[in-house]
């Protein structure tokens, strides 16, 4: 089996022991890698129903066939478990060494089940694994956790670690690396912590033995090659994600006032211009020729890695428009293991919340020293709202009231793009497979020239194509998505790059066809957990905030704009139908068995009943 | 005057962040520096005075359009 390591590492911190298990070839020809290995191994493994913060719960850090391999951005894998904060299938992808060092060390993926009673760590050295104690480690900072272990193990190694956010159970805990690389914003990091586990690290000296060497490095440098001639290179080396602020201001979807606008008067100091101006570094992951790291200095002086969705949510979200000032609590965020998108939506929310009195602290807009202090008693959970607002946006609505500007899909907080006037973007919100996410269907720029404010069946089929791209091909990989996203590398270099290391010949077709199997597998894996939990599953979840229904912009050039409540349910339809899902979003018995999950369909029958 | 302001990497295109064009009406297309079209493609995101909008949108003395290149959103 060429491209795959054909391993797999299974960690029981309950027993402290691990062992090796092959790779099912089926299984990787089936599913890939990445989210769909991960994807299969939690509906497998986590008994239905079990909670999230348990021992039951499996942490799956999955890999593909071109991760950690010489090409474009290739220096990713995906986290994975059943999320705390959504109850559903949670994951993220993370660009880190430690991906590249797992596939050297010659694992495809590691699955951690129990939990341990004392904090450990997992070392992992060429094919085989050790837990070991974490307690000099235990209540450190992400960064500082990660400079003892690569003091203890030597450069060379890659660290998955959590901090005190993932410790302490906060629902937005990340998976962090390399001071500032995050991932699994669905809580992976209180999964983790959940299992005492505070770092998992990565030496491996060996190579992936791929099927056609020479050809696939020849691709591999081509490749390389290719993406620096695009026209948008320049610019993204100067700005990387930061561009998307003037992008999204003239659009009129920059996320402003806890979503409520989406224009923002101060956008033009937080932009990739005024980033710009202030970049004192640029930091990215292995195998990448286009890092998006943007490092400037906070107004503490201490280097803070800024992008796109956390200047965003923690600036114009929160009503901040001072570079200076988000960096610092983006900095913050990163050395405590939480996720910038999810810490600026709770800010956000406590904010209107303060604003329309439904609760007693006083924390207004803009207002940096009351957003930190409820940072703090946020990563704290401090009792009172701090703890209320770490347990998640869903929670917290229930708690204190005003579900219509918890702005949240399925428990995950919405990520950086405002949707009054953007139906396509809504409904890649409302059934991106982790909660709101734009990393399956960013659909919006597309939108922007096909009928903006429509609800068309052409949306509905965009935001799938878009699914399967980037949460189906691109995560089952594992590769980033960004050289293609934003430069134009085009997908067949990735096809020819998979076909050079397995040996096998597949089309996109056939990498589509495992996309939709994932997607359905991934929804599967929600219904069934809805349904174990005793939680009603309905298309009502598959909805945004009733904000963007209900309280049209008041500013800009598209004030007056609101979604259809009507329309947006037609057009949700319209996507169940293109998914083969019934008219409650869950997948026909048909779909399921097309697409080789028989074993789903079952499993869903016998609970909550199949249509053909 | 119609302003057509280049937005993203579009000035490394033209090398200006922006034209004054003097004209009473026009079409879009026909005031965008024609480099930007070749190497675009025309794939474009266009705004007049910030509303969606298309290249073969017509415009007028006053009026500001706005071009953007797709992005990927992360």
């Amino acid at each position: 089996m060429k491209g795959w390591t054909g391993k797999i590492l299974w960690v029981d911190l309950s027993r402290g022991e691990s062992r090796v298990v092959d790779l099912d070839p089926q299984l990787a020809a089936s599913y890939v890698g990445g989210r769909g290995l991960a994807a299969r191994l939690l509906w497998d493994h986590v008994p239905p129903g079990a909670d999230p913060l348990g021992p039951q719960n499996l942490l799956v850090m999955a890999a593909g066939p071109l991760t950690g391999l010489p090409g474009p951005s290739t220096g990713k894998l995906v986290v994975a478990a059943k999320s705390p904060l959504t109850h559903g299938y949670g994951d993220g992808n993370i660009g880190t060494r430690a991906s590249v060092a797992m596939r050297k060390a010659g694992f495809d993926a590691v699955a951690v089940s129990g939990a341990s009673e004392k904090p450990v760590y997992i070392y992992v050295e060429d094919g085989r694994a050790e837990v070991r104690s974490a307690e000099h480690l235990w209540g450190l900072d992400a960064f500082e956790a990660e400079r003892r272990l690569v003091e203890e193990h030597g450069k060379g190694v890659g660290v998955l670690v959590i901090g005190p956010a993932g410790e302490r159970g906060v629902g937005f805990a990340t998976v962090m690396s390399q001071e500032g690389r995050a991932g699994g914003r669905t809580g992976m990091g209180a999964v983790m912590g959940s299992k005492r586990l505070k770092a998992v690290v990565f030496r491996g000296s060996g190579d992936v033995d791929i099927a056609e060497r020479d050809a696939y490095l020849r691709e591999a440098r081509e490749a390389y090659a290719e993406l620096k001639r695009k026209p948008a290179y320049r610019f993204w080396m100067r700005q990387g994600t930061m561009m998307a602020i003037q992008w999204s201001q003239e659009n009129s979807v920059l996320p402003t006032y806890n979503f409520s606008e989406g224009v923002f008067e101060e956008a033009d100091k937080i932009n990739g211009f005024a980033m710009e101006m202030a970049k004192v570094e640029q930091r990215g992951c292995p195998n990448c020729t286009m890092p998006c790291g943007n490092v400037v200095l906070d107004d503490e002086g201490a280097k803070a890695e800024l992008d796109y969705e956390n200047v965003a949510l923690l600036g114009s979200n929160i009503g901040l428009g001072d570079l200076a000032r988000v960096a610092r609590l983006n900095r913050l965020a990163d050395m405590w293991g939480v996720d910038t998108i999810g810490l600026g939506a709770a800010i956000g929310y406590a904010m209107e919340a303060s604003e329309r009195g439904l609760i007693g602290e006083k924390i207004e807009w803009g207002d940096f020293d009351a957003a930190l202090r409820l940072a703090e008693a946020i990563v704290g959970r401090e009792e009172g709202l701090g703890d209320t607002l770490a347990r998640g946006l869903a929670y917290a609505a229930q708690r204190i009231g005003g579900e219509e500007f918890a702005m949240h899909v399925k428990g995950l907080s919405i990520t950086g793009y405002d949707c009054h006037a953007a139906p396509g973007m809504a409904l890649s919100y409302g059934v991106s497979p982790i909660g709101a996410h734009h990393k399956d269907a960013w659909v919006i720029s597309w939108e922007t020239q096909h009928g903006r404010f429509e609800y068309t069946a052409e949306k509905a089929a965009k935001v799938l194509e878009l699914q399967r791209i980037r949460g189906g091909f691109f995560e089952t990989l594992v590769a980033c998505r960004l050289p293609w996203v934003e430069l134009g590398l085009e997908l067949d270099w990735y096809v020819r790059l998979f076909n050079h290391a397995t040996g096998l010949s597949w089309s996109l077709d056939d990498h589509f066809r495992v996309a939709d199997r994932v997607l359905n597998l991934v929804r599967a894996f929600w219904v069934r957990e809805y349904s174990a939990e005793g939680r009603p599953w309905s298309r009502r979840l598959d909805t945004p905030p009733r904000k963007w229904f209900e309280r049209p912009l008041t500013r800009g050039p598209l004030a007056g704009a609101r979604l259809d409540p009507l329309k947006y349910d037609e057009l949700l339809g319209k996507y169940y139908g293109l998914m083969g899902w019934d008219y409650r979003g869950i997948p026909r018995r048909s779909t399921l068995e097309r697409l080789g999950l028989g074993f789903a369909a079952a499993e869903l029958d016998r609970r909550v009943g199949l249509l053909p | 005057m119609i302003r057509v302001k280049y937005l993203g990497f579009l000035p490394d295109i033209t090398g200006r962040l922006e034209d004054e064009v003097d004209a009473r009406e026009a079409v879009v297309r026909e005031i965008v520096d024609p480099r930007v079209l070749e190497v675009t493609g025309g794939d474009l995101v266009v705004l007049v005075n910030g509303l969606p909008s298309s290249l073969d949108t017509k415009v007028r003395d006053g009026d500001t359009v706005a071009l953007l290149p797709h992005i990927g959103g992360g």
